[in-house]
This record gives C-alpha cells, sequence and structure tokens, in this order.
C-alpha cells in the first residue's frame, strides 16, 4: 500500500522529472539534438537556488531566474554547435563540464539550505507547486509547438534546407529551442532544491537518463507531444514507490526501470510488426 | 538576368568541375538546362542557390552581387527552389496545411498564432486544382503519408506561394506522373508569365522541357552553350 507521504513524493518527483522529459523531447525530437547540457542546467537550476539562499537574496527570484539562466546555458550549447561547428554532443558535454565547475564555485560541492526555509518557502503543498509548474509548462510547449515559430523548430530539426528555402535560419530556430529546453531544465533543478532543500554537485546525475527513459516510455503510446511524456516520467516514480512500499532494495530500481522499457518497446514494436 | 562569372569549382576527388564558367541567363525566360549525367547539372543549381559554395568567380542577380549571400538570404529576396527530392523541400513529420504555413510565413514576423493565413491557404487551393489535387483532403495528413509524387506537387506549390523572382527546378518531374508532368508545366509557364519571374530547370524530361522552356542550354565539360529550341 502506498501511503499519502510516498504518494506526494511520486507527484512531486515524478513532476519534476515529468519537466526534464518536456526538455529532453523539445531537443531529441523537435531539433534533433541531443543535448546533454540538460543535465547540467538541471543542477544549474539548483546550484542557483542555493546561491540565492546563500547570499541571501530574495528567493522569490529563484524560478524565473533559474529559468533565464538555463535558457543562456542552452544559447551556450547553441552557439558551440552551429556557429563553431562543433558535434552537438561535445557541444553539450563542453558546456555540462564548464558548468560543473561554475556550480562548485557557486555554492560549493554541497550546500545544505536551511530546512527551515526552502521546503516552506511556498505558501502552498510542493506538489501542488510542482504541478502547478508542469501544466503551465506543458501548455506553453504544446501552443508553442503548433505556432509559426514552432513549426520553425520542428523543420529545423528535420529539414534544415526547406527552412533556408523560405528564408529563415534554421541555427537561430535551433537555439531558440536549446534555450527553451535549458530554462525548463533549469526551472526542474531549482524545484528540486526547493523540494529536498538541499544542493549537491552530484544531485543531477541519473536525470537525464531519467529523462530519457520517460520520453521513451511517452514515445511507445503516442510519438508527438503528448500527456505520455508526463505518464512516462511518473511511471519511473511509481516503480520505484512500489519498490519501497514491497520492501525491496532500491538498488533493483533502475533494473526494474530497464526492464520496463523494454517490455514497452518490444511490446509496441511487435504490435506494430503485426 | 542571371550571370556567372570566371566560375571555378574542384570536387572533393580533385576533378574540376567547372574551369571558368562564365555565362549570362536573360531575365524573364524559362530556361531548361540539359546534359549528361555527372556533369554537374545540379551541382550548378547548387552554387546558383548557395548551397553550394564555388572555389572562385561570382554570381550576379541583376546588379547585385550575389555570390557571398547565404541560401536562406537569397530565397528571402529572389530565389525559390525545387529540389529534385520532396524531402528536401518539406517536412515529412508536418501535416500538408502545416507544410503550407510554413511556406507562407516568408518574410513575415512570427506569432504565436496556431491559423492558417487564409490568403495563402486560398492560393495554394487554387495551385492544387490546377495540378488536380484535392487539398481539403490532403490538409491535415502528414506529407509522410503522401506517395513521391503529390509530395513533389505540394512542395511546388510551397515555392510558388513565395513568389520567387527566380525558380531553379531540379528535375522537378522525376516523380510524376506523364499527366502530372502536364498540369505542373502549365502551372509553370502561368505563374512565369504571371510574375515576369525567371525560371531555370534542369531536366531529362525532354518533353517536359520543350514545352516549358524558351531558351534551351547544355553543360558539358567545355561549360554551357546555348541549343536550338526544339519545336
Amino acid at each position: 500500500m502506498i501511503s499519502i507521504v510516498v504518494l506526494r513524493e511520486i507527484v512531486t518527483q515524478g513532476g519534476i522529472l515529468g519537466l526534464v522529459t518536456i526538455a529532453a523531447f523539445i531537443t531529441s525530437r523537435v531539433i534533433r539534438i541531443d543535448d546533454l547540457t540538460l543535465e547540467g542546467s538541471f543542477s544549474a537550476g539548483s546550484g542557483l537556488v542555493a546561491a540565492l539562499v546563500h547570499a541571501s537574496l530574495p528567493l522569490v527570484a529563484a524560478l524565473p531566474v533559474s529559468f533565464f539562466f538555463g535558457g543562456f546555458l542552452g544559447v551556450g550549447t547553441g552557439l558551440l554547435h552551429e556557429r563553431l561547428g562543433i558535434n552537438n554532443v561535445l557541444s553539450g558535454l563542453c558546456m555540462t563540464a564548464l558548468l560543473f565547475s561554475v556550480n562548485l564555485a557557486m555554492v560549493g560541492a554541497y550546500a545544505s539550505i536551511p530546512a527551515a526555509i526552502l521546503p516552506h518557502f511556498f505558501k502552498i503543498p510542493m506538489p501542488l507547486i510542482v504541478l502547478l509548474v508542469l501544466v503551465m509548462v506543458y501548455g506553453v510547449v504544446a501552443t508553442l509547438l503548433k505556432s509559426s515559430l514552432g513549426l520553425c523548430m520542428v523543420a529545423s530539426g528535420y529539414s534544415p534546407t526547406m527552412v533556408q528555402s523560405f528564408g529563415r535560419n534554421p541555427a537561430f530556430f535551433k537555439i531558440a529551442a536549446l534555450a527553451i529546453a535549458n530554462g525548463i531544465a533549469a526551472l526542474a533543478g531549482a524545484l528540486f532544491a526547493f523540494h529536498t532543500g538541499f544542493y549537491s554537485i552530484t544531485g543531477n546525475v541519473g536525470i537525464l537518463i531519467g529523462a530519457l527513459s520517460g520520453l521513451l516510455i511517452g514515445s511507445v503510446m503516442n510519438a508527438r507531444f503528448s500527456v505520455w511524456l508526463l505518464v512516462g516520467a511518473l511511471a519511473q516514480q511509481v516503480i520505484f514507490a512500489v519498490i519501497i512500499s514491497a520492501g525491496l532494495n532500491p538498488v533493483w530500481n533502475t533494473a526494474l526501470k530497464a526492464v520496463l522499457i523494454i517490455v514497452l518497446v518490444a511490446g509496441f514494436q511487435t504490435k506494430e510488426r503485426n | 538576368m542571371l550571370r556567372l562569372e570566371q566560375i571555378n569549382l574542384c570536387l572533393s576527388n580533385g576533378e574540376q568541375l567547372f574551369n571558368c564558367l562564365s555565362y549570362t541567363f536573360a531575365g524573364g525566360q524559362r530556361h531548361i538546362i540539359s546534359g549528361h549525367n555527372g556533369v554537374g547539372k545540379s551541382t550548378l543549381l547548387g552554387v546558383i542557390a548557395g548551397l553550394r559554395n564555388a572555389d572562385d568567380g561570382a554570381l550576379y542577380w541583376g546588379q547585385s552581387v550575389v555570390h557571398a549571400v547565404p541560401f536562406y538570404e537569397r530565397t528571402k529576396q529572389f530565389l525559390g527552389v525545387v529540389f529534385q527530392r520532396p524531402a528536401q523541400g518539406c517536412v515529412l513529420v508536418l501535416t500538408v496545411g502545416q507544410n503550407l504555413q510554413l511556406a507562407g510565413m516568408k518574410n513575415k514576423q512570427f506569432s504565436f498564432s496556431i491559423e492558417h493565413d487564409a490568403a495563402i491557404l486560398a492560393q495554394a487551393h487554387r495551385y492544387a486544382e490546377a495540378l488536380n489535387l484535392n487539398l481539403a483532403d490532403l490538409l491535415d495528413r502528414p506529407m509522410a503519408h503522401l506517395s513521391g509524387g503529390q509530395q513533389q506537387l505540394i512542395a511546388c506549390i510551397m515555392v510558388l506561394l513565395t513568389k520567387p523572382k527566380l525558380l531553379l527546378l531540379d528535375e522537378p518531374t522525376a516523380a510524376l506522373s506523364p499527366s502530372a508532368v502536364g498540369l505542373l508545366t502549365q502551372v509553370l509557364i502561368q505563374y512565369q508569365e504571371a510574375e515576369g519571374s525567371t525560371i531555370i530547370c534542369v531536366t531529362h524530361d525532354t518533353t517536359f522541357a520543350q514545352q516549358l522552356g524558351t531558351t534551351m542550354h547544355e553543360l558539358d565539360s567545355q561549360g554551357l552553350r546555348s541549343m536550338p529550341l526544339c519545336s
């Protein structure tokens, strides 16, 4: 039986992972760039909250500032890739490596944030905050992808020559999409810091794998931008919760996620073949 | 008028494809370029479009020097290209309607609007009707679900919607049935005469070439030369 406390964790962490899954969708499926910067941006978002606390700056600005900071990092990766011609994976790796040092310099390897401040900073419960942000981000991205700007982003990923043949520079749309995706990842990181009440330089490890898993699970049900992406992200937290509730050793968490992905993808491909 | 001056282009394997190629395409004409396979017809279109850089030489559109202008700037100013492979001229994962929406955005401001431009859509319907395409049935279908011929016709419509002053066509009939080729020829002639634009078309389809062309040119290892128009 899953307790209320566990349910809150599922919703909060599933929602945060859902945000990173949306970011991964924008980079992998819209502009077709596998961007590793997302992991660094997530950490930068968390670090920024910690830095604001340590510098006694107003926390109310944390979420918008983290979004713009992430966006700035996305632009950095985009410029490395589009202007300097560096391979997209390498651009993401360089940017993430750079961020590792920046985050360390900003807040140190481990920063405990006073528990009395962060989790209770918002007047409403954290799961609701995360859900609210998730719904807003999902709505904005869904609208964006249907708009002319969003269509240009999709076209830049799938047929850059076509975008050029209609008088537009695809590099602009790719950089804009990277900025939005990394802004969302940093926003998720900031929410994660608010939720956990601490910042760790290694707190982002595995977040991109989780997001890509969510993307994969969601894509099995619907290849387009849909709520299945969020279901995919949430499913992983449910698995984790079930493992905890069943008294299983949590080390089997990732193995069970892998099995779930294999079953879903193999099932979907068998269905497609038939 | 389009003028090529002393264009040199060496391929990566060291082969000299164009050696001091100079030529002038008169404005307001429908030019057909023919030649053997591998002689560099598509590459020449690529150089004119800006998709491929010549090693040296100059390219003039009217009085403007354009060889240093990037492809997307040329398309913004005067150029339209119909590619041999429709996948280069459209986005297969998007619907026909979304592709037309993208074509209608040339030189317009971005917006978060998801509505089709009514004027663009009406013009697209007129072209589609002339090409015997039922656009209303196709609008919500992904381009990938269309046949190669339908994709090519939609790609042609998309380019015509942007009203280019110089239209480059690279084997546009490769995927089309004979009847569709006839309809496309009529549409292209009507467009060129109405807009007074210049068309340069590379094709191996002699019937299409004779019906569309007002001037013929042959490309060989010596360069471009004018050919008599076959009746």
